[in-house]
């Protein structure tokens, strides 16, 4: 299973906007995912990108 | 560096999502206290909201009261009663309130000056509040069902506030004859964790369907329709056929009167003679926010929905399962949501400062089986006032869906319970 830990802001983006468009096989994040903006999906990723 | 599996990643965004988008603010600087916010109540509403008071404002003085000197966590407890956990495992300490600074006073608030700002307690004191956060969580209403009251909820117990009476009705369970009749009486709505009694009759008849499987489960309802109800039957069909009978309100299904010496339930026309008889009572908004006047006549707290606080009281927030926040359910996701941004409310209101637009979620895992869950979530926004869902997300997991579908959640369903202990409570109680 692929870890994001440490993973850079512009990888976890795409992850969620991957989900938005019901790719990358969610279970529930496609449902979470279509809730935000590009720009809070945006704010969200740099937000886990920084995570220690 | 220890990596965060992308599973836990996941949860770990579900449940800090209401929060981030919006603001992680930057942190206030450290120096002379800039408030005093007092939180009544430590469950997921009340420790969420310390904790992340401190987080976002370390400058904020914040104590929270509760007479428990740690808290049992509702959600999993049925798995607890399915015989999938230990009920021991659902206990949680206050550590992780007391390292992010949150002064803890184990007591009771009994009563609130909301023209003094003071909050009194029950051994005799009183705090002073800038700002107060009222999290009760529920008070049972009893005599309703007719006949239930404490005495009766030994013989007959509801299992809705987790401890001995989860264990109670789990050794009921494990002490019942093959063949014996489980009765689960629903109340009607809204009640505490909507999907709570159908994931437990689905857990009880996991139970029944590996030890006594002649045994029956009756769930008797004060409503005509429950959350995920259709993931619910096509989960029944497939694993329990013949074992769960639902009746809905409609078909004379609401428990008016309950006879515990008997076992009997009664509704308008029937009379049920039972086994083991799990009865949900009706409920309200806990006992501080009654007593207190925060309630309207719905017994439940109404709020401003842009920072919870409340509409009867100036300077007294209310959040959790007691406040009146529909469309999101009273679940442990819900609270932990209008916590955080309460918090950041508070945080706004104490520097003076227009609170920004709040940014809610909600995530409800029921498990059915060890390896098949389904789930419900909901993302909202503030629109005229009122909290909605945002049109397009959310929603219920997909009907049809493969038994690795169905594994998965209920993989991350523990992965949720996790993230979310940690997240309130502090990183403290993990529990993997």
């Amino acid at each position: 299973m692929p870890t994001l830990n440490g993973k850079p802001a512009t990888y976890i983006l795409r992850r969620l906007r991957e989900f938005r468009e019901g790719r990358g096989s969610p279970t529930i994040m496609d449902r979470i995912a279509k809730g935000y903006t590009d720009d809070e999906l945006t704010r969200i990723a740099d937000y886990l990108s920084k995570l220690p | 560096m220890q990596q965060l599996p992308r599973r836990r990643f996941l949860k770990t965004l579900a449940s800090v999502s209401a929060l981030s988008p919006l603001c992680l603010p930057e942190i206030g600087s450290a120096g002379s206290m800039s408030g005093r916010v007092v939180l009544a109540g430590g469950g997921f509403a009340g420790a969420t909201c310390a904790r992340y008071l401190r987080r976002i404002d370390p400058s904020v003085a914040v104590t929270l009261v509760d007479p428990q000197d740690g808290y049992h966590a509702c959600p999993m407890s049925n798995w607890v009663i399915g015989g999938l956990r230990q009920s021991g495992s659902l206990a949680v300490n206050r550590d992780g309130l007391a390292a992010a600074g949150v002064n803890v006073v184990r007591d009771s608030a009994i009563t609130i000056d909301g023209n003094a700002r003071k909050v009194t307690l029950a051994a005799g004191s009183t705090l002073e509040y800038d700002r107060l956060v009222v999290a009760p969580g529920i008070e049972f209403k009893w005599g309703s069902p007719e006949g239930y009251d404490q005495a009766a909820a030994e013989v007959m117990p509801h299992a809705w506030q987790t401890g001995p009476q989860t264990t109670l009705l789990q050794h009921q369970l494990e002490a019942m004859e093959d063949g014996g009749v489980v009765v689960i009486a629903v109340p009607a709505a809204p009640f505490r964790c909507p999907p709570g009694p159908y994931e437990r009759a689905s857990l009880i008849a996991h139970y029944l369907k590996n030890n006594k499987p002649k045994s029956k489960i009756i769930i008797l309802d004060a409503n005509d329709k429950f959350s995920k109800q259709a993931l619910f039957k096509e989960a029944w069909d497939a694993l329990y056929p013949g074992m769960i009978e639902w009746v809905p309100v409609t078909e004379d299904g609401a428990v008016k009167r309950v006879d515990p010496k008997a076992m009997a339930l009664y509704t308008e026309l029937g009379e049920h003679k039972v086994s083991v008889a799990n009865v949900i009572p009706a409920q309200g908004a806990g006992r501080l926010a009654a007593d207190a006047g925060l309630t309207d006549e719905s017994g439940w707290c109404p709020i401003d929905a842009k920072t919870f606080e409340s509409r009867n009281m100036p300077g007294v927030h209310v959040i959790g399962d007691a406040c009146i926040a529909n469309p999101m359910p009273k679940s442990a996701s819900a609270a932990n949501s209008q916590a955080k941004n309460c918090a950041l409310a508070i945080r706004a209101l104490l520097r003076g400062e227009e609170p920004g637009e709040p940014s809610l979620h909600n995530t409800c895992y029921s498990l059915v089986a060890p390896d098949y869950a389904i789930s419900i979530n909901g993302i909202y926004r503030l629109a005229n006032g009122k909290i909605v869902a945002v049109e397009g997300s959310g929603g219920v997991s997909p009907s049809g869906a493969t038994p690795e579908f169905r594994a998965r959640e209920a993989e991350y369903n523990q992965g949720w319970y996790e993230s979310i202990i940690a997240d309130s409570f502090g990183q403290a109680n993990r529990t993997s």
